[in-house]
């Protein structure tokens, strides 16, 4: 009787031990459950604004690229175009004056012809600068070549152009996009890079266009903050996204850089 | 099947103390305290079962065990934790927790002479308490000591239950008595499995320091 009595106790001590453990047991995974959602969600929130902070930065970096595409357009206006006109109105002018001679009059129309030709032709640059027409009439090859032909004539630089794919010219919006990418890359490869070869190559890729890009010049440090804030790559970030395509670019300094990207 | 159960899982934590030990001096202090704890587990089971093979009754070291093993895996974990809250936790937790056992014995010291359910409950639990702390800790981080939290708690949790019993063991036929700590032998091979499977994934030399899975 006595044995059993220290038995039922023991027994009784085992059974509350054992569900004292098991109930804090339980307790612990359902806290660790509720606070474990409560990270995730908190880190995918962190994400979220990280994300809307990166649209942010890209939306302000085509802000500001259109006023200073504005100002260039105002300073060209202004620089090649009006000051021309100005001095064919003074020409003009002095058409009006009495008791001219013959040569005079000659010598102010032959100016007067002169600087609207001028006129005309800047403006035609201007014009042509903004929205090329070949571009336009007949879409992103002729666009390109004739790119790589301004490059290489104007800058000392020689441009190897290589195309192995159709471009039609009912995606010519897109394509817009494509000879802008390659215009700031070329651009910023002669400023910034100071390279003198430079080569584009376009070949069609699982139903993609790929575009690889690549130059001599003295690259940049991928990982600087410099090249992370520039305005160009921004532009051109944000162009790939327009394009719903994926970019990979590759720099080491003084070997160049080389960029990939397919729409 | 019983005493080869318990002499392979003493086997496996012997290869473990070996391994851990071979790296001691490149690794930091979270590894030696693991370490350490390795050392002083396989000296009280080796104790322990020398004791068992000669009949003498070895249930006092049990105390020993408890003790140390909350002791040092609490410290394990401190130096893991990286949040203050987490560490002041764990400290509190520990000094509480040694507090309430040492105020115990020394109101009923012929609780030495058994299994304490108390101090079984109050260690065990408290490990897995940590043990679910840095699994929480764990979530969206590179995994560090991921494998020996698995295996800890999944010991913890079975193995609670089977030392709550270990006073009425004494008391069922000879033919079930050892059952229970068959099971217990079982479940701790597995823990030394994941134990060295850490050291393997996370320090063995050829793949050093750069693999987190």
């Amino acid at each position: 009787m006595k044995l059993n009595d220290v038995l039922e106790s023991e027994l009784i001590e085992i059974v509350i031990y054992s569900f004292a453990a098991f109930l804090l047991m339980g307790l612990i995974l359902i806290l660790f459950f509720y606070f474990s959602r409560k990270k995730i969600t908190q880190k995918e929130l962190e994400k979220k604004d990280l994300e809307i902070q990166y649209q942010k930065e890209l939306l302000s970096a085509v802000i500001i690229t259109q006023e200073e595409e504005r100002k260039r357009i105002a300073q060209d206006l202004h620089d090649d175009i009006s000051s021309k006109l100005n001095i064919v109105a003074l020409n003009s002018h002095l058409l009006t004056t009495l008791n001219l001679t013959d040569s005079e009059v000659l010598e102010i129309t032959k100016n007067i012809i002169d600087l609207t030709s001028k006129a005309l032709d800047n403006s035609r640059k201007i014009a042509h600068g903004l929205l090329p027409p070949v571009l336009d009439k007949f879409g992103l090859h002729a666009g390109l070549q004739e790119l790589c032909l301004e490059f290489s004539s104007l800058k000392d630089v020689e441009v190897n152009y290589n195309c192995n794919c159709n471009f039609c010219l009912l995606d010519n919006d897109r394509h817009l996009h494509v000879f802008r990418i390659l215009q700031e890359l070329m651009n910023n490869s002669v400023r910034h890079g100071k390279a003198t070869i430079i080569s584009i190559f376009f070949e069609d890729l699982n139903g993609f266009k790929n575009c690889t890009y690549t130059d001599n010049g003295i690259g940049f440090e991928m990982e600087s903050n410099e090249s992370k804030k520039g305005l160009g790559l921004k532009n051109i970030e944000s162009r790939i996204a327009f394009l719903k395509g994926t970019m990979v670019m590759e720099s080491v300094v003084n070997k160049g850089i080389s960029v990939v990207f397919n729409f | 099947m019983h005493y080869f159960l318990i002499n392979f899982g003493i086997f496996l934590l012997f290869i473990n103390v070996i391994v851990w030990v071979t790296q001691f001096s490149k690794q930091g202090k979270t590894y030696r305290i693991f370490t350490i704890y390795l050392i002083v587990i396989f000296c009280i089971q080796l104790i322990s079962n020398i004791m068992m093979r000669h009949s003498i009754n070895n249930i006092y070291l049990s105390h020993l065990y408890f003790g140390s093993q909350f002791i040092l895996l609490s410290l394990f974990y401190h130096s893991i934790f990286r949040q203050e809250l987490h560490r002041s936790t764990l400290k509190i937790g520990l000094v509480a927790g040694l507090l309430i056992l040492v105020f115990q014995f020394s109101l009923d010291f012929s609780l030495f002479y058994k299994f304490n359910l108390l101090e079984i409950l109050l260690t065990s639990l408290l490990l897995i308490v940590f043990a679910t702390i840095h699994f929480y800790n764990l979530l969206n981080e590179k995994k560090e000591f991921y494998y020996i939290n698995i295996g800890l708690l999944m010991y913890l949790f079975g193995s609670t239950i089977l030392f709550l019993l270990g006073n009425v063991t004494a008391l069922l036929s000879s033919k079930w008595n050892l059952l229970v700590w068959t099971l217990n032998a079982l479940i701790y091979v597995v823990f030394q499995f994941f134990i060295l499977l850490e050291w393997m994934k996370s320090f063995s030399k050829k793949k050093s320091a750069k693999i987190f899975l």
